[in-house]
């Protein structure tokens, strides 16, 4: 269990008739930059509140540093910046007013650590300012600075960069980075595919309440085979053509390509086929899987539905 | 007869007569007129007052105020507590006897005693606000001060005020003492009291025919 | 817990809403105020009371005021309103606002920031209710003087002014407790809710729901119970002070309160936050 600091165990939620979370076993290990992803309605949020201790489990356990959630929440939360959902504040209060207060159910923080927090987060300037009159950007950047006040070496962010200008979601992912250079452990939920490929060094993916994957990212996507594009003469006989070679599956279409998906040997089926069916192929294309393919394909049965 | 049996018959009668004039009671108009007298020369007069007032519904503490009286009916409490609440008819200032009306069917009931003081009691009626109002006054025969008044007005609504004095300069005497017990009526009536009241006042400190300014009865916030 | 306590204050202290409250009871002793000094209703009764009693003085001052301000309208409506609004606040309010999530995602137990909230709200009711008869008795010390307390509740009973203060300060006392625990049934109902007027109508309205019963004969065998049978003060301003009485509404309205409280604190330990 050594450099295990967040685990999942047997982890379920059901309200009345409805399982938000089924059995859901996962492990964070330190230093990790974990991205927790799933669709709309999969159960990411009730996952994240069960973590930190928001919500009870129906059943199941969970564990921030060997520490049940249940039984030992304060202690378990020592030294954990959480932000959960949309940040909320005082807005009659001023952000450094808001921090000094979220600092003192921390057990007080460091001598300048709410400086430090809102310059890290570009608020500095803004700092005595009363929070109503911020904007949903800046109120997403005082979020996260919450959550780095205790210095944390653990920090659950749920959609970190929602409502963010380009800038500063670039600003989020330099820090996450940043964060993981310290060796700071991250544990992240994001609807962003293309940043969580970028940053996260361990990916989960939930679907309607369950896991459906978790792994190191490079090797989810070495081993996962991303789509091939074929250009053919006859966009339209191709199609017909490959709808019969086993294991293969038409993607989407745009122009004279076609996407597959399909293992490197039904690929060479597929081109032996159209070549026998008299189509000329122009060219063959592999292209590099994605998170984002990944995903959709997981997922795919919760948006059919 | 002759003439000098006559003569000393005449004599011994007119002694008779005048001895027995002068041991006769004066008439009750007198009396009361007597026992006025002694409050017509105070024209205004102050004193320090001590107030007890005892009921089942009435509660006031003990009050120590200054009372102001001037002359007809002028009266004013002022006290250093703040405020200080005395039932009217267990204050009394002036001359007690001044509502009992002279005319009024008087009647000289004798000579009885009273707390060992020998008093001469009359008693009088008179009409009021269309109710029969029968009254009584003990006068003691050796000072002709006023001791013991008793009102009753009906319905078994009654007053019995009881007075007791001091010396309070040459030859004047003043009431050192007044305890009035207050019936209520058994059905009905006005008054603010359900039940029996009795006021004591013990009276001291008086200063008399000081020439008390009009403005002292003026009142600023309270009722006299 | 002092960082909590403290963070509970300053909250307190920093919102508008805290505020409606004071605002509202000083409102309230002004136009007593003004009723009393310039009013006919009150001349009328001073001249009712000086035909049969020669009245050194007024019995319109402070301490009168101070008695006035306790009247039902206030005790049952308007001071249970304003505790109810704080202290549905302080769970409901902020489950609402999302700021509990935030307050619960810190290594904090949950039941030390409940015990925080409670004490702020407690304060706060204690300090209004005490606050009114401060208020009352200097305001009416200023405009219209000091003296004895009058009460006209079973008889009349004029209280030297030691007594009087004596009085007011058992009676706003035992107002204070009351306040208490309305604002604790506030609290106990604002754990499982995420919305303050919630709780501020299931408080309000039980208190005015007890005090429609205390008034019916028919209920009569339930009056001991009800927690507004234990706020009426009147009899504080009649006969001598009765231990025995005074002992058994404290400690109704102390249970009351304590029950209030742990039901609270139990239902927030456990609560979900969903918002």
């Amino acid at each position: 269990m050594s450099g295990i600091v967040i685990q999942a165990e047997g982890l379920s939620k059901t309200y009345g008739r409805c399982v938000a979370v089924d059995n859901l076993n996962f492990t964070v290990y330190a230093g990790d930059v974990y991205g927790f992803l799933g669709p709309n309605g999969a159960g990411k949020s009730t996952t994240i509140r069960m973590l930190t201790g928001l919500i009870r489990p129906s059943s199941g356990i969970t564990r921030i540093m060997n520490l049940d959630i249940k039984n030992n929440r304060a202690k378990a939360m020592q030294g954990i910046g959480a932000l959960v959902e949309t940040p909320s504040f005082y807005g009659c209060l001023s952000a450094r007013e808001n921090l000094n207060i979220f600092a003192g159910l921390s057990g007080g923080c460091e001598e300048g650590s709410i400086d430090r927090v809102l310059q890290m987060t570009g608020l500095a300037g803004r700092a005595d300012n009363k929070v109503k009159s911020y904007s949903h950007g800046m109120r997403q950047r005082l979020g996260i600075a919450q959550a780095l006040l205790p210095k944390p070496h653990i920090v659950i962010l749920d959609e970190p960069t929602d409502g963010l200008d380009p800038q500063g979601m670039r600003d989020v992912r330099q820090m996450i980075l940043q964060l993981k250079e310290e060796g700071v452990t991250v544990f992240l939920s994001s609807h962003l595919l293309f940043e969580v490929e970028q940053i996260c060094t361990r990916v989960g993916i939930i679907d309607r309440g369950r896991l459906v994957m978790e792994g190191d990212v490079k090797s989810l996507l070495k081993t996962e085979s991303g789509p091939v594009e074929i250009r053919t003469a006859d966009r339209e006989r191709s199609l017909h053509v490959l709808s019969g070679v086993s294991g293969v599956r038409v993607l989407s279409c745009n122009g004279e390509s076609l996407f597959i998906n399909a293992v490197p040997d039904a690929v060479a089926e597929a081109n032996r086929a159209l070549a026998q069916a008299g189509i000329k192929v122009y060219a063959v294309i592999p292209k590099n899987a994605s998170l984002e393919d990944l995903f959709l394909q997981l997922t795919e049965g919760s948006r059919e539905k | 007869m002759p003439v000098s049996v006559l003569r000393r018959l005449i004599i011994i009668a007119a002694v008779l007569l005048s001895l027995s004039a002068a041991g006769a009671a004066p008439s009750p108009q007198r009396i009361l007129d007597r026992a006025s007298a002694h409050f017509a020369a105070v024209t205004d007069y102050s004193a320090d007052a001590s107030v007890t007032v005892k009921s089942k519904t009435v509660h006031i503490p003990k009050s120590r105020v200054r009372i102001f009286f001037k002359k007809p009916d002028k009266v004013i409490v002022k006290s250093r507590e703040g405020f200080a609440m005395l039932p009217r008819q267990g204050v009394l200032a002036g001359d007690p006897l001044i509502n009992l009306r002279r005319g009024a069917k008087l009647k000289l009931l004798g000579t009885k005693s009273l707390f060992g003081v020998s008093c001469f009691v009359v008693s009088g009626m008179q009409e009021e606000d269309g109710r029969q109002i029968k009254w009584t006054v003990w006068v003691d025969r050796k000072s002709w001060l006023p001791r013991q008044i008793t009102t009753e007005f009906g319905q078994g609504s009654a007053t019995r005020a009881n007075l007791w004095y001091m010396q309070a300069g040459k030859g004047r005497f003043m009431p050192s003492r007044t305890v009035v017990e207050v019936q209520p009526p058994s059905e009905g009536g006005r008054g603010a009291c359900k039940d029996t009241l009795i006021v004591e006042v013990n009276f001291s400190n008086y200063k008399i025919n000081t020439g008390i300014d009009d403005k002292v009865f003026n009142v600023q916030g309270g009722c006299s | 817990m002092k960082n909590k306590l403290y963070a509970e204050y300053f909250k307190l202290l920093h919102k508008p809403r805290t505020y409606i409250g004071p605002a509202a009871m000083t409102l309230l002793v002004a136009v007593a105020l003004v009723a009393l000094k310039y009013g006919n209703q009150f001349r009328y009764m001073e001249e009712r009371l000086s035909q049969d009693y020669i009245l050194a003085g007024s019995f319109i001052n402070a301490a009168f005021l101070a008695r006035f301000m306790l009247f039902e309208f206030v005790v049952f409506m308007f001071l249970p309103l304003f505790s109810s609004m704080v202290f549905s606040d302080l769970i409901a309010g902020e489950a609402s606002d999302g700021t509990l999530r935030m307050m619960l995602c810190r290594p904090a137990s949950r039941l030390g920031i409940a015990a925080a909230k409670y004490a702020a709200g407690v304060t706060y009711v204690l300090a209004l209710t005490f606050g009114v008869g401060v208020l009352s008795y200097a305001a009416g010390w200023a405009f219209l003087g000091r003296g004895s307390l009058v009460s006209l509740t079973g008889g009349i009973w004029v209280f030297p002014e030691g007594q009087a203060i004596l009085r007011l300060l058992l009676a706003y006392g035992l107002v204070g407790l009351g306040m208490a625990a309305v604002g604790s049934i506030a609290f106990a109902v604002s754990a499982f809710l995420s919305n303050a007027s919630g709780a501020v109508a299931g408080a309000v309205g039980l208190v005015v729901f007890s005090g429609i019963i205390g008034e019916i004969e028919f209920f009569a065998p339930l009056h001991p119970f009800l927690l507004t049978t234990y706020m009426r003060v009147g009899w504080l301003f009649k006969g001598g002070i009765d231990a025995h009485a005074l002992l058994q509404s404290a400690g109704v309205m102390l249970a009351y309160t304590a029950v209030a409280a742990a039901i609270g604190f139990a239902a927030f330990a456990r609560r979900d936050v969903l918002s």
